[in-house]
């Protein structure tokens, strides 16, 4: 009865990376890394205010998060549109809360969503497989580890 | 203090003007519909849908505004977005009388009735503008399903800082897993969220 996955990158990708004060895992910055060197967009998510802003280093778009959301009361959806991203590629945390809400609002504004689920933590165990599945949910396929986002830029290239 | 006692005092059940927000409770949704073959929805998703008119007709008799959500989508498709790379299939069509508010429902003239093309009940949609108008600020939530339209109307809400209420036995999920979980993020939201209908009741 389960649909088919679509491609892991459907037109362009960016990396949406969500964090609060403490920077994010020298894994996501690893991923970071594999998309800014192929030149794809890195938006980072960060709660917390301008201090929590300051705190980190990151290279990219950052971008304040008032709320859960990464869209709620942001620039995230017009930067999207400026940069012609149709695919954006979840990491961060927390998975049930601002990763589960973000996908959701992206998953409403028409973007193809996918969550890497090994670079995306913060809930407890059962929080966080309900918040994948339900992800999952919206979008057949749209859990995904790192190594194959890795590998879906360098056939993408 | 002990681990089982609350954080935090509870809240009252109703913070400030209340607005009941019906959510999707349309068709035959009274009637038994799990499919088991896709194991969808939960079992017995009907016996839930049925407590939804007795609460209706109490908020009615107390001149609570009721806000019925539809949602709808147009024959071409056009309006899907991603909805159909999931788990779901074609619904609610807007051209099929049987995705109209349930009958039992009893929508009428002067209630509010609001479509959505989306599972959250703002995105998009009037909603913000009646509640803004009727200085609602408790939404008491029904309908289905929980995990879906419930939860992602809850999370919208509460982010535009309603208090929120989730009538625990008025709201069924696409399975019964995906319905707790769903109910558990909505506490995590705020923590006196659940509540049952004639807890409620009593409390209007």
């Amino acid at each position: 009865v389960g649909k088919s996955a679509r491609a892991l990158i459907e037109g362009n990708a960016a990396l949406l990376i969500l964090r609060e004060a403490a920077p994010a895992s020298p894994c996501i910055a690893n991923l970071a890394t594999e998309f800014l060197k192929r030149r794809l967009p890195v938006i980072t998510s960060v709660a917390g205010g301008p201090h929590a802003r300051q705190s980190s280093g990151e290279t990219g778009h950052v971008i304040d998060r008032p709320r859960n959301s990464a869209f709620y009361a942001t620039s995230l959806h017009v930067l999207l549109r400026d940069l012609d991203v149709q695919t954006l590629i979840l990491a961060g945390g927390v998975t049930s809360v601002s990763v589960h809400y973000t996908f959701v609002d992206a998953h409403q504004f028409d973007y193809f969503c996918r969550v890497v689920e090994d670079s995306t933590s913060g809930s407890s165990a059962q929080a966080q497989e309900a918040a994948l599945q339900a992800m999952e949910y919206m979008q057949t396929g749209a859990r995904r580890n790192l190594c194959a986002v890795v590998a879906a830029l360098n056939d993408h290239e | 203090m002990t681990m089982s006692e609350p954080l935090a005092p509870r809240r009252a059940l109703i913070v400030g003007k209340p607005a009941l927000l019906v959510i999707d409770v349309q068709g035959n949704c009274m009637a038994p519909a799990h499919d088991p073959a896709r194991n969808f929805p939960m079992p017995d998703y009907s016996d839930y849908m049925r407590r939804v008119p007795a609460l209706i007709a109490a908020a009615r008799s107390h001149q609570i505004p009721i806000v019925y959500m539809q949602e709808v989508h147009h024959p071409s498709l056009i309006d899907f977005g991603r909805e159909l790379d999931g788990f779901e299939n074609v619904h609610c069509l807007e051209s099929d009388p049987d995705n109209d508010i349930s009958r039992e429902a009893d929508r009428r003239p002067g209630d509010f009735w609001v479509r959505k093309r989306r599972y959250s009940s703002f995105f998009a949609t009037d909603l913000e503008i009646i509640l803004g108008g009727l200085k609602a600020r408790t939404l008491l939530m029904v309908g289905g399903f929980t995990d879906v339209c419930v939860h992602y109307t809850f999370a919208d809400a509460h982010q535009r800082g309603y208090v929120c209420r989730v009538v625990e036995d008025c709201v069924a999920g696409s399975t019964q897993a995906a319905h707790d979980a769903a109910l558990a993020a909505m506490q995590y939201l705020q923590l006196d969220s659940r509540c049952v209908r004639d807890e409620l009741i009593a409390a209007l």
